[in-house]
This record gives structure tokens, C-alpha cells and sequence, in this order.
């Protein structure tokens, strides 16, 4: 991105934030989606988020890309969003699991599905194993700077991240099964 | 290391599924109007403020120097308060023998750390702003301490107290913690305890309150008589009965229920006898007792278990369980597994 046209529009160039916008709204889409449980609400979080990044440009100091900038601006407001979540987390030492998600195997599940399964699938999770997905997963956040954005410890952001794993992993097994039933079906038809 | 090569797999193959390239909509436009209009409505309200804001402002400039004077009082009041204090330190030494040959007696059944100091402590509550502040602290060892008023408190380790000066007339104090109260009756000098953002009033009850710093939730439980907790100084307040527990986060949001509160504070007395106590109590308890991370399947958390595991070692502990309910208890890299057939 031209860095007049950044400077432009921190001095308040509409036409000129509107080419950042036209821009950075795609390609941050795609981030919003995943954070977010439907479309709707990735508008709502990339409306909001830009409304943000607009009167922030003239912090920027062009240090750093200024994509990633944009897109932390993003991720904090996506964050902000789901405040809630807190609430899904538990007390003390320990947790209470679904008896299934033991010995799941280790299968090639996620190599088979295509990209926008596996999208709907992050968007199907309950909030905070999202966030703690898309933060260590897809953000490279370590499980302490996870701790810090939300608000938890970091023991408690890495068991977030270990049961939203085993929850994807029950996920795509149910999927499996599913996809094998299937053509069992089809092939009873033939 | 197998464990972490693992780890790593699913996030790399995570990772390269999902697909961040740029997704291109229709609704751009209608998007960017919606943006375009909270900025103009933002940048309408700016200087719509600014005009009104113009004898604020200057309001704002005649606040601030009045505040300089009140910050400036208030500086010179306390230089007097620390001078009365040091003045009664210096007083101290006259009873000083005394005092410590006290200490070093009672520091044989786990004494307290006694400390009075200048009340500035950032985290008292307001109420327990200016006067001078009693802080009693059981560092890493279970601690007995009798309050003025005849209350006997039990500390757990790491807990802490503060009260005021004038404790006699005004029962309150705030903690810190996991303590578990025996109060006085005393219907004319209701006691208040006041912990995170909470409040907690009693007459003459006995009752276990854990605040610790790092749980979500605060955890009351009541073994004899009614305590009234007031969740973020509310008004309203909730009744908490011998036998039930009330567990409460930092929003306030609250969980309520029968417990087997006498279990709960196994702590002070080492009794972990359960009777038909709910397994995810069970396991609570186990957790704290043995210090061990313990998962229990979701599908037998609500289902209940009678046995005694008083002076058990965690591994008798585990073999009761696993004989009297017939569920599979597994070690799994220093983490413990229960789990089994549901229950009805």
C-alpha cells in the first residue's frame, strides 16, 4: 500500500481510506470468517474494525506492515466481540470430557476435507475454543499471549487449545463416519 | 517429545487447510456505507461536544485546581497520620519482651504473621481506607487466628486478612484466600466480609470462603447457619443455608446448589468422606487434596458416590473408586482419567 495514500487518509481523505478499505476488506474477510460464527457477524466485526482503523491511522507509524497492523486491529475487535466467552471456561484442576474424544485416532481426517468444511467447522465451535484455535492455530500466538488477550491464564489457555483439538478431531471423525455411511447408502442403490 | 511432534502436526495441517486468500462479496459498497456512516456520525458528535464542551472546559481547568488543593490537603493529612503512627511505634518497645515472647509461643502452633501498618494498601476496600490495618497472613502453613470478637478463623495456606482498628465495634475485614470462618453470634455487630468484588454478611455462622486469585469462581460453602452474600455490592443479597454452596464470577454470575460443604474444607480438618456427593465434587476435592489434574467424563459427572477417603493415599483413594463404582480410572501423562457407564 502506497504510503501517501495512508498518509492521505489519516488526515482525514475519505477517498483515500475508501482505496485501503476496497483493498484490506477482502483479504480481511477471510480473517473475520474465522473468528466469527456466521457471515453477519464477520460484517459486523470487519464494519466495526474499520470504523476502529480510521480514526487510529494516525498512530500508525510505518513500522511493521502495515497488513498486519490492519489485521490486529481485526483480531482485537473480533476478540472484543465475544467477550462473553470467559463464561465458558472452568474452575480448578478439572475438566469433565466427552468419553468419545478418547483414542480417537490420529487419521488424515484434516487432509480431507476442503478448506471450506473446515471454516465451518471453526465457526461451529463454542466460543472460546475458537478463539484459542484461530489465536495458537492460524495467529501463531503462544499460549501465553492467548492467556493475556483473554483474560485467563496461560494453564488455562493451553487446556482451552487442547480441548478444542480434541473437539475438532471429534468433529471430523463424526464426518468420516458419516461420509462411510453415505456410501454404503449409494452403494445399496446400485 | 512424541506428544509435542504431534501437536505440532495438527496445527501445521490445520494451518495449511485453511484458506485466508482474500474473499471477495457484493455487499462491499453497502459495507463501506455503513463504515462511512458511523465515521461521519463519530465525527459530528466530536465537534458537537467541542462546541457545547467550551464552558466545560473551562469548568474542567477549575476542577483541576480545586483537586490540586484537595490532592494537596489530603497529602498533608496523611504526613500527620504517618507521624501518629511512627509516634506509636516508638511507643512499642516498652512491651516489645513481651510481645515477643509471645510470638515465639504461639509460633510454635503455626502463628500468623501479624503485621499493623499505614493503611494505603491499594486493594482494601474503601471502607478500610484510612484507618490503621491489622494484617494477619498464614504464609505456607495452616493457620489458626482468634479475632477480637471471639470468631475464630482458620487460614488456609497462603491466606490472608486485613481489619480495622476499631474491629470491635464494626465487625468487617477483607481476605484474601481460602479461609474458613467460625463467627461469634452477635445479632447487634453483624459481620461483613469483603472479598474480590463481593460482600459477605453474617450474624453467627460457620462457613468456608475460597478467593483465590487465579480461580474464575469464588466459592462459598456453608456448614452451619445462614450466611447473605451481596455479589459486586449489590443490594440484593442471597441466602447461602448450611449445606449449600454458592459459587460466584467476576460478572456476578452465580451457581447454587446443595454441596457436601463439610467436604470442603478437608483442608483444616482432613475429612473427605463423601455421601452421595456429586462425582464432579469428587473430583474437585481429589484435585485439591492430591494436587492432581483430574478429567472426569461428562456423562458421570452428576452421578453420585458414597465412600471415605480420609488419610487415603491417592492411589488407595483411586482403587475405592474404582472397586465401589466400577468406573475406569486411568493415568494418562500425569493426568488422571475417570470415566464409566452414566447414571440414571
Amino acid at each position: 500500500m502506497d504510503r501517501s495514500i495512508i498518509t492521505a487518509a489519516a488526515e482525514g481523505d475519505k477517498q483515500a481510506f475508501r482505496t485501503i478499505f476496497n483493498f484490506f476488506v477482502p483479504r480481511l474477510r477471510s480473517v473475520a470468517l474465522r473468528y466469527a460464527r456466521t457471515e453477519f457477524e464477520a460484517e459486523d466485526i470487519l464494519q466495526e474494525a474499520f470504523v476502529k482503523i480510521y480514526h487510529n491511522l494516525k498512530t500508525y507509524k510505518f513500522e511493521g506492515s502495515f497488513e498486519g497492523w490492519i489485521k490486529r486491529i481485526v483480531i482485537n475487535t473480533a476478540l472484543n466481540h465475544y467477550d462473553k466467552y470467559k463464561k465458558d471456561y472452568q474452575l480448578d484442576n478439572i475438566e469433565t470430557y466427552d468419553e468419545d474424544d478418547l483414542g480417537i485416532e490420529e487419521a488424515k481426517d484434516i487432509d480431507e476435507v476442503e478448506p471450506s468444511e473446515l471454516l465451518s467447522i471453526v465457526q461451529k465451535l463454542p466460543n472460546g475454543y475458537r478463539l484459542v484455535m484461530n489465536l495458537y492455530v492460524l495467529e501463531g500466538y503462544s499460549h501465553r499471549e492467548i492467556g493475556q488477550a483473554l483474560g485467563i491464564s496461560e494453564g488455562s489457555a493451553r487446556s482451552q487449545y487442547s480441548k478444542a483439538r480434541k473437539h475438532i478431531k471429534k468433529i471430523l471423525a463424526g464426518l468420516r463416519n458419516k461420509s462411510k455411511t453415505n456410501l454404503i447408502n449409494k452403494d445399496s442403490t446400485i | 517429545m512424541k506428544e509435542l511432534g504431534k501437536t505440532d502436526s495438527f496445527k501445521d495441517r490445520i494451518k495449511n487447510k485453511m484458506d485466508d486468500s482474500p474473499v471477495y462479496k457484493d455487499s462491499e459498497d453497502a459495507l463501506w456505507s455503513k463504515v462511512i456512516g458511523d465515521i461521519e456520525e463519530d465525527e459530528a458528535k466530536e465537534k458537537s461536544l467541542f462546541k457545547k464542551n467550551h464552558p466545560i472546559i473551562w469548568y474542567a481547568s477549575a476542577a483541576a485546581v480545586v483537586m490540586g488543593l484537595l490532592i494537596g490537603m489530603l497529602y498533608w493529612k496523611e504526613k500527620q497520620n504517618t507521624e501518629v503512627l511512627a509516634s506509636i511505634k516508638q511507643q512499642q518497645p516498652k512491651t516489645s519482651q513481651i510481645i515477643e515472647k509471645k510470638k515465639t509461643e504461639i509460633n510454635i502452633i503455626n502463628s500468623p504473621t501479624q503485621e499493623v501498618k499505614a493503611s494505603a494498601k491499594s486493594d482494601a476496600p474503601n471502607n478500610i481506607k484510612t484507618d490503621p490495618v491489622l494484617q494477619i497472613l498464614s504464609e505456607d502453613k495452616i493457620t489458626e487466628y482468634d479475632l477480637p470478637d471471639g470468631s475464630h478463623l482458620t487460614l488456609n495456606r497462603s491466606a490472608s486478612i486485613e481489619l480495622k482498628d476499631n474491629f470491635k465495634k464494626e465487625r468487617s475485614l477483607s481476605m484474601q484466600g481460602e479461609i474458613y470462618f467460625e463467627v461469634e453470634p452477635d445479632k447487634s455487630h453483624p459481620f461483613n466480609i469483603y472479598f474480590d468484588n463481593h460482600r459477605l454478611l453474617v450474624v453467627g455462622t460457620k462457613f468456608n470462603v475460597r478467593n483465590i486469585k487465579e480461580e474464575i469462581f469464588k466459592e462459598i460453602s456453608v456448614t452451619e447457619g445462614i450466611v447473605k452474600v451481596f455479589p459486586n455490592n449489590q443490594k440484593k443479597g442471597i441466602e447461602v443455608k448450611a449445606g449449600e454452596q454458592l459459587k460466584l464470577n467476576q460478572e456476578g454470575t452465580i451457581e447454587s446448589g446443595k454441596a457436601d460443604s463439610y467436604n470442603f474444607i478437608f483442608w483444616k480438618d482432613g475429612i473427605l468422606d463423601f455421601k452421595n456427593s456429586s462425582m464432579k465434587n469428587v473430583a474437585v476435592l481429589m484435585s485439591r487434596r492430591y494436587n492432581q489434574k483430574i478429567n472426569i467424563g461428562h456423562s458421570i459427572s452428576r452421578c453420585t458416590f458414597t465412600g471415605d477417603f480420609t488419610q487415603l493415599s491417592l492411589d488407595e483413594a483411586i482403587e475405592i473408586l474404582k472397586i465401589t463404582t466400577s468406573y475406569k480410572v486411568e493415568k494418562r501423562k500425569n493426568e488422571i482419567y475417570i470415566s464409566g457407564e452414566g447414571c440414571k
